[in-house]
């Protein structure tokens, strides 16, 4: 609906429009005409609103759209011409001036709220190398990644998305560098949402996604923008959301969860050793419990025998089967590690306490569960904390695996590995293989694989991501006879 | 062809197949059924056979060349028409299918008699048929992708396995060499066809293949570094076992289990052993799945998972069915049906170098 000149008429539609107690209106003469402000209480800056709104409009001699426009002293103004730009704006947490005889309206973004300040995200500490982490704030996240890539190619385009929340979701890319497609095609999907609120960022990744029943997740995850930044360059998507400190990526290939942040500022020899120890405690950590279950069971002959004598003592007079007594060893750890994620901090000790002394000690002295059992799931639930993007998932995949192995033994537990390496090889998101660079083998992409190069041979941009502009490092050699 | 494309074979999936998929089928139960026959030259029958698949893997690489990546029902449709198309690939549904029953009975047998030998049932390999379909139900690309990480898990396994295995080989067992005779070794060969005859999977995967330069160049080294596995497999079996190797019915197993360092650890050959067992699975799978690929194209279906879970539940029903007649099906697969293995492994393949109709064509829109 169109701003009607009479002020009366437009207080009328805004009180329908945003019938709320936490929102304001202040009404004072200008130039011998009744001017009005509108904003929401708690989004506001009242002290801006006074110093750089109040006061410019008050000493105006003539009120006119553009004089109000010429006097506020806000960078970010907006002319409004209908009622339902007013109520957007003005939920957004802006101030919007309207004056009698004027079928118009201006937004100034006086807004304040608190927000959370910057700081090293709790889920991706490192030694070396920024510290710096997303907050919920989506201006304050877009700073971040100005200040890291000042290139006008560096593209956000604002969508607001959820019918109560108005959240503002931002791709980021950068122009030219993006794979070819890729950005239409999220671009595409984020109009086709149509949810009531977006709370989070996983909200998005959830219509974001291609395959809906997937047991795997189809998008990179971070907090960090300089690991943002990077996979930007990689020619991938970012979509960050306000209110949410986790930016999303895609493609997502699972080899991204086993890089970490600090590795690309040390040595490629401790990033590489870091990587392999990463990819030795998954496979540990999803195959030690399973087998360990389908040895005792079905194949004694393959543990060695002063081992097996081990085993046989410990397990002596254990009333439960070996595959029953791993899951419930596995049960007791899921249950404590659920408590520990969801206890408040000081009671978190406690948890500790009880879980591992009271629980564990006292089940093996009691017989309930043997030594063995509980050290394998102990180490198991440990290795797979070494990539922790990927231990929801992968703890699914250990239990359908301990599941297997104590129903049909280890050649059944290899099957299941076999097919979960088909599911692997056969899943893609955004024309991207889960599996790349391995599967298929892109060879150039190696390099930043388990065994990593040095920096100085990514001279290309991977592969995998598609990007059009292939180059991202050029080796600059000094002339002959300049140097010194 | 959009280089970035993931969704096809390339060359180099095709070397990486052969090396992943190719050793492991036949160092189950090959070298006993070859002991059998040829005795201590059993390794050249073996060898025999590799350069047979070599011929048709040339015959292949020939047609794929000429047809510039067409799929190979699709060039037989060109030459002599849908329903002459149809009724070779009804031809080689049945020559994958019993193909595929020697190869799961062996598997079975060797899971059966070796893994659970005190706790086996009914049940036991069952998940093994589930896996079967779960695998055709893929589209061809997998494969390749598959190969790409299975090919390590093969090689390591084997090395590991011949490793453990050299220091109790005698070489000199196998000499003289050709000692037992022509007419044995090749009826060592005519016996192993049913183990060999891969060249063939290369004419149903030519269709995912683009054109490639210098791509023979890749093949051939690879095709035969894949073969020299078994053929060294042979050696030391009859090399470890000499005049007993005959009673010695999975080498796999037997071969490494006298390596002094088992003694010391345990058996740390299991750790080759299951590294094959996983991509053998694969492997012994693959005949079941270009059995789907010949349904899939006869009846022009596109729902592949239904089909891949009919051809395995038609494999499982016909190996419960003949479950205790295993012996004998081995005795006609070794036998008389061996001459159907080599028309289809070897001789309809060297035939196909024949299908020269709309070629030039295909040549042409190549350009």
């Amino acid at each position: 609906m169109k701003i009607k000149k009479e002020l009366k008429k437009s207080e009328k539609a805004l009180a329908k429009l945003l019938s709320s107690d936490d929102m304001k209106t202040l009404c004072f003469p200008v130039a011998g005409k009744e001017v009005m402000l509108v904003f929401l209480d708690g989004l506001t800056d009242k002290q801006a609103i006074g110093r750089q709104i109040m006061l410019p409009v008050k000493t105006l001699e003539e009120v006119s759209l553009e004089s109000l426009e010429g006097c506020i002293l806000e960078p970010e103004l907006k002319r409004l011409s209908t009622y339902e730009e007013i109520r957007q704006e003005v939920l957004l947490g802006h101030t919007v001036v309207l004056a009698e005889g004027l079928d118009g309206a201006v937004s100034a973004a006086a807004k304040k709220f608190e927000v959370r300040s910057v700081a090293e995200p709790p889920t991706a500490t490192v030694l070396q190398g920024p510290r710096e982490g997303f907050v919920e704030s989506i201006q304050t996240n877009i700073g971040m990644m100005r200040r890291r890539l000042k290139t006008e190619d560096l593209k956000f385009e604002q969508f607001n998305v959820g019918k109560y929340s108005s959240t503002a979701v931002c791709v980021c890319y950068i122009d030219g560098v993006v794979g070819k497609g890729l950005k239409e095609k999220i671009v595409k999907k984020i109009k086709e949402i149509d949810i009531d609120a977006v709370l989070d960022s996983s909200y998005v990744a959830r219509f974001l996604a291609e395959h809906n029943t997937s047991l795997f997740k189809q998008f990179g995850s971070t907090e960090k923008p300089d690991i943002f930044a990077a996979k930007i360059l990689e020619g991938r998507v970012g979509v960050l959301v306000d209110g949410s400190p986790i930016a999303i990526t895609a493609p997502y290939v699972i080899l991204e969860d086993f890089q970490s942040a600090e590795d690309y500022y040390v040595s490629r020899y401790r990033a590489s050793l870091g990587r392999i120890i990463r990819l030795i405690s998954i496979i540990i950590s999803l195959l030690a419990p399973s087998m360990f279950v389908a040895a005792q069971l079905f194949h004694l002959q393959i543990i060695p025998l002063a081992f097996l004598l081990t085993i046989v003592n410990s397990i002596k007079g254990i009333p439960l089967s070996p595959s029953f007594e791993m899951f419930f060893t596995l049960l007791i750890f899921e249950v404590l590690n659920e408590a520990s994620v969801r206890m408040p901090k000081y009671v978190g000790m406690v948890v500790s306490i009880v879980g591992g002394l009271v629980l564990g000690e006292t089940a093996v002295t009691a017989g309930i569960i043997s030594a063995p059992a509980l050290m394998i799931i102990a180490l198991s639930g440990i290795c797979l904390y070494t990539t922790p993007e990927l231990e929801r998932q992968f703890s699914v995949v250990r239990v359908i695996f301990l599941m297997v192995a104590g129903a049909f033994g280890m050649y059944a537990l290899l099957l299941a590995i076999s097919a979960f390496f088909i599911y692997l090889c056969a899943f893609e998101n955004y024309g991207t293989p889960l599996l790349a660079p391995y599967a298929p083998m892109v060879p150039k992409d190696l390099k930043d694989g388990f065994i990593r190069k040095n920096q100085g041979d990514e001279v290309l941009r991977p592969v995998t991501f598609k990007s059009p502009n292939k180059v991202r490092m050029r080796l600059r050699k000094e002339k002959k006879g300049n140097g010194q | 062809m959009d280089n970035n494309d993931n969704n096809h074979f390339r060359i180099r999936n095709v070397c990486l197949f052969f090396i992943a998929f190719l050793p492991a089928t036949k160092i189950f139960l090959l070298p006993h059924v070859l002991a059998r026959a040829a005795g201590a030259d059993m390794w050249i029958s073996a060898a025999v056979n590799v350069v047979l698949d070599a011929i048709t893997l040339f015959s292949a690489f020939v047609l794929w060349k000429r047809y510039g990546g067409k799929d190979y029902y699709e060039i037989l449709t060109l030459n002599i028409g849908k329903i002459g198309a149809n009724i070779v690939y009804a031809a080689y549904f049945f020559y994958f299918f019993f193909k595929a029953f020697t190869l799961v009975n062996e598997q079975k047998l060797y899971v059966e008699r070796t893994l659970y030998e005190n706790t086996a049932n009914f049940f036991t390999f069952l998940p093994f048929f589930v896996f079967c379909a779960y695998l055709a139900s893929k589209k061809i690309f997998v494969l390749g992708r598959l190969a790409d990480i299975m090919f390590l898990c093969t090689a390591i396994g084997l090395i590991i396995l011949y490793a453990l295995a050299f220091s109790n080989t005698d070489f000199t067992a196998v000499l003289p060499v050709g000692a037992s005779g022509a007419g044995r070794i090749l009826k060592g060969s005519f016996s192993a066809l049913n183990w060999f005859g891969d060249g063939v999977y290369l004419f149903f995967l030519m269709g995912s293949v683009p054109p490639e330069k210098r791509a023979l160049g890749k093949l051939l080294p690879s095709y035969f570094a894949a073969g020299l596995f078994p053929v060294l497999c042979m050696l030391m079996f009859y090399g470890i076992f000499s005049s007993v190797a005959v009673r010695q019915e999975f080498a796999m197993t037997e071969i490494a289990k006298y390596s002094v360092a088992i003694n010391n650890i345990g058996r740390f050959d299991y750790v080759a052993i299951f590294a094959l067992l996983f991509t053998g699975a694969a492997a012994m799978s693959l005949p079941l799945y270009f059995a789907t690929e010949c349904v899939l194209k006869i009846a022009g279906i596109e729902k592949r998972a239904y089909v891949a879970a009919a051809v395995s539940a038609a494999m499982f029903a016909l190996v419960t069915l003949l479950r205790e007649h295993y012996a004998t099906a081995l005795d006609i697969t070794v036998g008389a049906t061996a001459a159907f293995y080599l028309a289809m492994g070897n001789v309809v393949p060297l035939l196909s170098l024949f299908l020269k109709r709309g070629a030039k064509h295909a040549e042409e829109n190549g350009r």
